[in-house]
């Protein structure tokens, strides 16, 4: 390792135009939110002061620059922008949708910043990440364990755990952190075993897998998740972990067939889960002809299909549009209101958005020293993506609906705190794999 | 272990992988806009237009009601549906504590409906009152609580309550099993000219093009009318109508009719039991119908004036005729009687209907013969409706030759007034003809229609001449002479001269009719005046009296009435009127 000192100072000068660049692209993001909510206000005929939202992203935009300019000079200059892109927007559509949920999700991106510097502060090893896995993950469970007991569970919405604070209620989704811990496990799980990955095989039939004895304790815990979660009918969870658990056991072990076996299993269980859970049943069929039921179980689908189609290419302006019929169109549907109001571009651009945080991900994996970072870095990029990507393939009819949330963008406490999360570890890791090379 | 190259190889087939499922996203996205189904994709534009543009009615102004001196029968107003978006509502403590007073609920009540369901989505609306009054519904409004929906809803009102109630009808909005539309009376008939003309104006949600997407057709507001109604002769009806049935043991209703018969204007039609508007009970629907136009009966005697000026009409009978009278005789297996059941010894025309003898007059019909009687009755309006502009009118019940139930015995019955059944309006309209010198004018309700500023007036119409003007006069004398000779008949009434006739109708029951006995009776009277220059005439119809007879009954009341009546309606007495006639003037200071 070259000593430290040398390489800070080199780093704060070449760093100086990445922040500028970093600054440059938070300004043209707050112009977009700004002018957004204006329009609102203006449609809506709405006061200035409606416009407070705005000024605390403005000011969380700005403090975080700030501190992660001190803390972390040599991070990947994208990946803050373009996170704190999504989530005014975000902010934006969750006041055009449910006025009355501004100040949580206002309140939700405080604290979500806050999280975030709070990670640049820990040790920047992330050794308290990787040492303690077993901890975590266990932790993690328990909490989501404890949900069954004591946590309220409405209809098809997935478990909540509700913690009591000074100021009223507020929930809090344990799988949402789950993600991050089970990331965090597998990674550093991986990392430390991956050497003997290779010898230690067994041979199934004209293939070789790794050994029982290797993957064990991995498929144990992670099968433990997965169940939980399956019992807990938050299925679109158990699936993104299946997801993510593929592509990092692929990235460990380098054997693209297991990503086909993946698939094939992924498949079977689907088909198992169609005949057992009525849920799944009656989401399927939904999915594949909601026609018939399009004022009773197929209205969701029907009409977030309607609102995209209605957006046409440059949207109907926001506030504009009528995304409001579709239910609970500020969290599961984010991206149908988003396809009504700011159209195809609109929707493209979040997709696009996405893509380009995920390749910074993959980016800072791909410049990661040690196995562990590469594969956190692997692993919370493939999450966003996986993410992304169920949501909006359900929202436009490519998959069936999971009620996973849209990053950044969804309403939601829970998912803003661990997308945030995410790119908190992101950025360090960034910083890591700068510092290194 | 992991060497640069397999780690960045690895790393782009996950990326690939990603990047290829985005494509497929992308390819939906844009085939939403550029590839689909063009079926598919004009369904989901015009459901999505829906959503954008919203065609609503605008209800035009219901005609107003008013009587024919310009009192208001039934005019509009609104009462609002107070609802609320939660989701919109960010104070809801503050939004709590002001809505709870006036929306009249609890204020932790409204908090609560306020919150989200407890899977963190919110209802779209929620509905806090389904009625508040004009006063309230503007209170809320000037609240200006973001996410508040106040609808209005249009009522009506009846100034005048009970009183004219079964003459106008109601108007019932679109709560209930009923739909948005006026019932029975005037509201009932004349629906279509009341309701107006809407107009459907497509609204756009988006509120900066509202404007520039209506429609722009006119909306046609409804007709006021006029009705021939006098409110303060229509209470005067009711009160001594309610005044003889609050002493009277039996009685279990009633109707007074008060028409002009020189145009068969109703001036007032005032039955018991009385209909509250605005009450939807099913219990107060059943007197929602207007007895006088709705329900028949058998009349009995005050038929007889129908028979006599029938009879004077056809020819065979004058004055100069008479008959042995037997007190009983049998037709048709069936006997005739006059009410004492005595014989009257010779009696001569006049004293036929002077004493109400049912033999005379059945014997007048079996001299004149049935096929010269049904068609003269038709020709009083007897069996078929009157056409009067109310909704429900009863045509009556008429049994001719030719019909299964026909019978000779019937047709004599019919001779004073039993085996046919008339509704009150069908009585009077007939007398009327006598009164106006043989001829029958449209019976009518609505004397004027106001559309915008345009007063159409109506115009009155003579529908029969079932007799001639001497054929009337005749019978008009004797109907003087009935009030003045009858010892039966309970009236005096000094200083006018006035055309009557009472009668007590037997009320059929199973096999035949109902025992002599208190309460079985309907007792009537039916009269015009002054008798030479007739400008008001009057129907009394009370069901079941204790006194069983019309001439103890109905004639007293009728005295009462006419007492009053012509004091408000200004008709001088006989001498003040031939005077003033012989100055020149106009003897009737108030127009009618």
């Amino acid at each position: 390792m070259p000593p430290l000192t040398p390489h800070y100072a080199d780093d704060l000068e070449e760093g100086a135009p990445a922040a500028r660049r970093e600054r440059l692209l938070l300004a043209l993001g707050g112009a977009f939110i700004l002018i957004n909510h204006v329009a609102l206000l203006l449609a809506r005929d709405r006061p200035v002061s409606h416009l407070w939202p705005v000024a605390m992203w403005a000011l969380c935009a700005a403090g975080g620059h700030a501190l992660l300019n001190r803390r972390l000079p040599a991070r990947d200059p994208l990946l803050f922008p373009l996170a704190m892109l999504l989530t005014g927007w975000g902010l934006n559509l969750i006041a055009r949708l449910v006025p009355s949920y501004t100040v949580r999700q206002t309140s939700w991106l405080v604290v979500g910043m806050l999280a975030l510097l709070a990670l640049t502060a820990l040790p920047r090893d992330l050794r308290w990440l990787r040492r303690y896995r077993y901890t975590w993950l266990i932790g993690g469970l328990a909490l989501l364990f404890l949900t069954i007991f004591v946590g309220e569970n409405p209809a098809d919405t997935g478990p909540r755990l509700w913690l009591w604070l000074g100021l009223g209620r507020v929930y809090y989704q344990p799988s949402e952190l789950l993600k991050i811990l089970l990331v965090a496990f597998l990674a550093s799980y991986f990392a430390e075993h991956g050497r003997y990955m290779r010898q230690d095989t067994v041979r199934l039939g004209p293939w070789r897998v790794p050994s029982p004895a290797f993957l064990g304790p991995v498929l144990l815990m992670w099968g433990v998740c997965v169940i939980v979660l399956v019992w807990q009918r938050d299925l679109g969870t158990a699936t993104l972990f299946f997801a993510v658990f593929m592509a990092m056991l692929y990235l460990a072990s380098g054997q693209a067939l297991l990503l086909a076996g993946g698939a094939a299993l992924l498949a079977i269980a689907s088909a198992v889960a169609y005949r057992l859970f009525d849920v799944v049943a009656l989401r399927v069929d939904i999915w594949w002809n909601p026609w018939p039921t399009a004022n009773a179980g197929g209205y969701q689908i029907v009409q977030s299909l309607i609102a995209v189609a209605s957006g046409g290419v440059l949207g109907q302006g926001i506030g504009q549009g009528q995304p409001g019929i579709i239910p609970v169109v500020h969290s599961d549907f984010a991206f149908a209101a988003i396809a009504e109001e700011w159209g195809l571009v609109g929707a493209l651009s979040v997709i696009g958005v996405l893509a380009v945080l995920v390749v910074r991900g993959m980016r800072v994996a791909a410049q990661a020293r040690q196995p562990f970072d590469m594969l956190l870095a692997a692993g919370l990029s493939v999450l966003l993506a996986v993410q992304g990507l169920l949501i909006m393939g359900g929202v436009l009819r490519l998959l069936p609906l999971t009620g996973v949330t849209l990053p950044f963008i969804s309403y939601g406490g829970s998912s803003l705190l661990t997308s945030f999360t995410v790119v908190g570890l992101l950025l360090v890791l960034s910083e890591r794999g700068e510092r290194a090379s | 272990m992991i060497r640069d190259e397999t780690l960045s190889r690895r790393l782009t087939l996950v990326g690939v992988v990603l990047i290829g499922i985005s494509l497929v996203l992308l390819v939906r996205l844009l085939s939403f806009q550029f590839r689909m189904n063009p079926e598919i994709k004009q369904a989901l534009a015009d459901q999505a237009k829906h959503r954008y543009q919203q065609t609503v009615e605008v209800l035009p102004k219901r005609g107003q009601i008013f009587d024919r001196n310009g009192h208001l029968l039934a005019t509009n107003s609104f009462e609002y549906r107070i609802g609320i978006s939660p989701n919109q509502v960010v104070d809801r403590q503050g939004v709590a504590f002001a809505l709870a007073p006036l929306v009249g609920l609890p204020e932790n009540r409204l908090y609560n409906l306020l919150q989200p369901n407890a899977d963190g989505t919110f209802p779209p609306y929620v509905l806090l009152v389904s009625r508040v009054s004009a006063e309230v519904g503007q209170a809320i409004a000037d609240l200006d609580v973001p996410g508040i929906i106040i609808e209005p809803l249009p009522i009506r009102i009846y100034p005048q309550g009970e009183l004219t109630a079964q003459i106008v009808g109601f108007f019932a909005g679109s709560d209930g099993a009923r739909s948005s539309r006026g019932y029975y009376g005037v509201e009932g008939y004349y629906q279509t000219l009341l309701a107006g003309q809407s107009k459907r104006v497509t609204r756009s949600n988006i509120p900066l093009l509202e404007e520039s997407q209506t429609q722009a057709t006119r909306v046609r507001d409804g007709m006021d009318l006029i009705l021939t109604i006098d409110r303060d002769l229509q209470y005067l009806a009711q009160e001594v109508l309610e005044g003889f049935l609050a002493k009277d043991p039996t009685a279990t209703g009633g109707t007074i009719l008060i028409m002009n018969p020189r145009n068969n204007e109703i001036l007032a039609m005032a039955n018991y039991p009385y209909f509250q508007p605005g009450d939807l009970s099913e219990e107060n629907m059943k007197y929602a119908r207007n007895q006088a136009v709705a329900d028949v009966y058998e009349p009995g005697s005050i038929f007889k004036v129908v028979t006599m000026a029938l009879a004077l009409d056809a020819g065979k009978h004058d004055l100069d005729w008479s008959y042995y009278d037997p007190g009983c005789f049998e037709a048709g297996g069936v006997a005739i009687c006059n009410w004492d059941r005595s014989s009257h010894g010779n009696p001569d025309f006049a004293q036929v209907f002077i004493d109400s003898l049912n033999t005379g007059t059945a014997t007048i019909y079996k001299e004149i013969g049935p096929y010269t009687v049904y068609p003269k009755l038709r020709e009083f309006g007897i069996g078929s409706p009157t056409g009067v502009d109310l909704e429900g009118e009863s045509p009556g019940i008429l049994v001719e030759p030719g019909d299964s139930l026909w019978s000779e015995a019937q047709f004599l019955n019919n001779s004073y007034g039993q085996g046919v059944s008339v509704t009150p309006l069908q009585m009077l309209t007939a007398a009327n003809a006598i009164a106006n010198d043989g001829l029958i004018m449209q019976p009518h309700i609505v004397k004027a229609r106001i559309d915008g500023g345009q007063v159409i007036e109506t115009q009155p119409a003579a529908t029969h001449r079932p007799i001639s003007e001497e054929a009337a006069h005749k019978a008009r004398d004797i109907m003087v002479r009935v009030l003045r000779e009858s010892k039966e008949i309970e009236f005096e009434f000094p200083g006018y001269t006035i055309a009557g006739k009472t009668g007590t109708a037997e009320i059929p029951a199973p096999y035949g009719y109902e025992p002599f006995a208190p309460g079985n009776s309907i007792a009537s009277f039916l009269a015009f005046l002054p008798a030479d220059d007739p400008v008001v005439s009057i129907l009394i119809k009370l069901d079941r009296p204790w006194g069983y007879w019309g001439s103890m009954t109905a004639a007293p009341l009728a005295q009462e009435l006419l007492e009053r009546l012509v004091v408000l309606m200004e008709i001088p007495p006989d001498d003040l009127r031939y005077q003033l006639v012989a100055q020149g003037g106009n003897p009737f200071a108030r127009e009618y």
